[in-house]
């Protein structure tokens, strides 16, 4: 049999032992090539030999690491002055496949034949290999197949997610750029990442613009930038919620009342998101509230100073300041004084209910004892308690303590009691008024034996307008508002109200007030 | 010697009516329908006490008053801030600016007695 054509690289280091072997391999028709060492890697690169033959001895540092990095190429036949184990660990760190000992025997044309059929044994390992690899490739096709298959539906499913975020993300863009109030989101690095046309409105700056940068990096004269940037740090620092209500000049609207709201946002994970700062215009609601309030201050004056003049009038012809009277005269007098009280007691409710809404109340504080008070409030209700036939009982401490508060609001809220228990109190019934002293607070009590008031209702009662009769077909006349002003007073003097009732056994109820410390009248003085 | 009270008010109504209440009590009542007469006449009777209204034609009650509060003729003379008008602190605020006391109108015609008689009697004893 023939032997197969093989490539075979020499590095001719040592000619005499070389031309013998290169001469041989010639005459068996293999195809060599000697190269010195400054060739070896050019020619290795030019075409992969399947053998290099080298005297592993005579081998120079710069062939040993041109030949270290091919060795899985090509393989290698050292050729060994000696056989011991450093020679041989060297050999197979090149690769080797075999070797020939030194000096090569004379019959060179052995060697030749040695290598021929070494070159046949590492062709057929070649050929088994190949088919190995055909086997290992039609694998990796499959399983690539596969990967390729589940990549494009893990595509397409992303896509789909994509589209769908997208779409949602849209949406959520064309709420937000919808929602009336404006709307300023910073990142954690205080970087604007989104405005919504509002607040580019009420701000004078495109969102395009101002994205991406810091507030106080963008370039306009806006008084709510400035604002907002100082609510935003104070956010930050803080870590709490700001509420609060900012007269700002527009360039377009004049003046703009808005609502402030700055908060630090967290993601999903717990983590600072970044603060949002949402503005509410409330200038409708702020210009109704002060036309409201000029109203009642107009309404106020204008009827008050005509009801003076009755009043007076009335007081003094009642009392014959003004000459004797006749019986019938007499009493036309004293019935237009009362009507005089009542439009004067009915003015002041709707006063309060202006009041009520903007809970101005506690407004004029002043330093005064209880009794000082009821002494005056519990005067008018003395007759109209004798006429329905009510016992009117007035209990006081011997020592009373001193409140700080709003001398009429206080005198409203009681009376509004007074007035209330007179109303559900039956004939034969009492009504009791009495103060208490419990550690900081002073206590205000108007107790009856009347109506009662029904478990279901004594929290509504404090509500305004709030009714326990239906208003069409009830028996007891007032607007429903006594309660209620007398709990925002109560409130508003850092106190509370409540009421004890049973259904049928009367009420009790309470008005709870903060005691005034001289000690602070020193230290505020 | 008689007592005096000048009344600064716009409505003759009141004027009337307090001149009436005061004098059935023995009180000389002058009056002045705005803040710079009322001012002159202070100046010139140099009353024992003003009763002072605050929504009026021209300068205001708190203008008036602070007026008054700074001119030596007539700063000593108590003034009692009388207003049918809701105004917000307004007790505070004629407290800090000076006013002996704030009174609301309708008032009952014994409680302004009272009250004149307080801040006169006062002043006369000092």
């Amino acid at each position: 049999m023939k032997a197969a054509q093989g490539n075979i690289l020499i590095l001719a280091q040592s000619d005499a032992e070389f031309a013998s072997l290169e001469s041989s391999l010639l005459e068996k028709g293999q195809n060599v090539q000697s190269v010195t060492s400054a060739e070896l890697e050019t020619a290795l690169a030019s075409r992969i030999p399947d053998l290099v033959i080298v005297r592993l001895d005579d081998l120079d540092s710069a062939s040993l690491k041109v030949l270290e990095a091919r060795s899985a190429a090509s393989s290698l036949l050292p050729l060994l002055d000696s056989v011991g184990i450093p020679a041989m660990h060297k050999a197979m760190k090149l690769g080797a496949v075999d070797y020939v000992e030194l000096p090569i025997s004379d019959d060179a044309r052995q060697e030749a034949d040695k290598i021929v059929s070494l070159l046949d044994s590492l062709r057929q390992r070649g050929h088994d290999r190949v088919l190995r690899d055909s086997e290992t490739i039609q694998k990796l096709k499959q399983q690539a197949e596969e990967l390729k298959d589940r990549y494009i539906a893990q595509c397409k499913s992303f896509n789909e997610s994509q589209d769908i975020f997208y779409l949602d993300l849209s949406r959520m863009m064309s709420i937000i750029d919808n929602i009336r109030d404006g709307i300023v989101f910073t990142d954690p690095d205080g970087r604007v990442t989104l405005m919504n046309p509002v607040m580019e409105h009420l701000m004078g700056v495109k969102s395009i613009v101002a994205i991406g940068k810091r507030l106080d990096e963008i370039d306009c004269n806006s008084e709510l930038l400035s604002e907002i940037a100082t609510d935003q740090k104070l956010s930050v620092l803080k870590g709490s919620v700001s509420e609060r209500t900012l007269e700002i000049h527009h360039s377009v609207q004049d003046l703009v009342y808005l609502k402030l709201l700055t908060t630090a946002v967290t993601d999903y994970k717990e983590s600072f998101a970044g603060i949002l700062t949402v503005t509410k215009d409330v200038t409708a609601e702020f210009k109704s509230e002060q036309m409201k309030n000029q109203y009642l201050s107009i309404v106020s004056h204008e009827l008050r100073t005509p009801l003076t003049g009755i009043k007076t009038f009335a007081t003094l012809m009642a009392r014959g300041a003004l000459g004797e009277l006749e019986e019938t005269q007499q009493r036309v007098v004293e019935s237009i004084r009362e009507q005089a009280l009542r439009l004067e007691h009915e003015i002041d409710k709707i006063i309060c209910l202006g009041r009520i809404e903007s809970g101005d109340f506690a407004m004029d504080l002043e330093v005064f004892t209880i009794v000082d008070l009821l002494d005056l409030v519990t005067v008018p209700f003395e007759q109209a308690a004798k006429d329905r036939g009510i016992d009117f009982k007035f209990r006081l401490p011997d020592l009373c303590p001193l409140v700080r508060a709003d001398r009429e609001d206080l005198r409203r809220a009681i009376q509004a009691l007074i007035e209330n228990a007179i109303k559900f109190t039956p004939a034969g019934g009492s009504v009791e008024i009495f103060v208490e002293d419990s550690d900081d607070y002073v206590e205000v009590h108007v107790r009856d034996n009347g109506l009662g008031i029904d478990q279901r209702y004594q929290r509504r009662i404090f509500e305004k307008f709030f009714q326990v009769e239906d208003p069409l077909t009830r028996h007891h006349g007032g607007a429903g508002l006594g309660l209620s002003v007398a709990s925002g007073v109560a409130v508003a003097h850092g106190g509370s109200i409540s009421v004890t009732s049973e259904l049928g056994k009367g009420a009790d109820f309470m008005i709870s007030l903060p005691k005034f410390d001289m000690k602070e009248l020193t230290e505020t003085s | 010697m008689d007592r005096t009270v000048l009344i600064i008010e716009d409505e003759k109504l009141i004027i009337v009516s307090t001149q009436m209440v005061l004098e059935a009590v023995g009180y000389r009542v002058e009056a002045a329908i705005n803040g710079e007469e009322g001012i002159r006449k202070a100046r010139d009777l140099k009353p024992d006490l003003i009763l002072l209204d605050i929504m009026m034609p021209g300068i205001d009650g708190w203008e008036t008053l602070a007026r008054l509060k700074r001119d030596r003729d007539t700063s000593g003379i108590p003034v009692i801030i009388f207003t049918a008008r809701e105004h917000a602190r307004g007790h505070q605020k004629s407290s800090e600016m000076g006013a002996a006391g704030y009174f609301r109108k309708p008032f009952e015609p014994d409680e302004l007695i009272e009250l004149v008689e307080k801040h006169v009697g006062q002043r006369s004893k000092t």
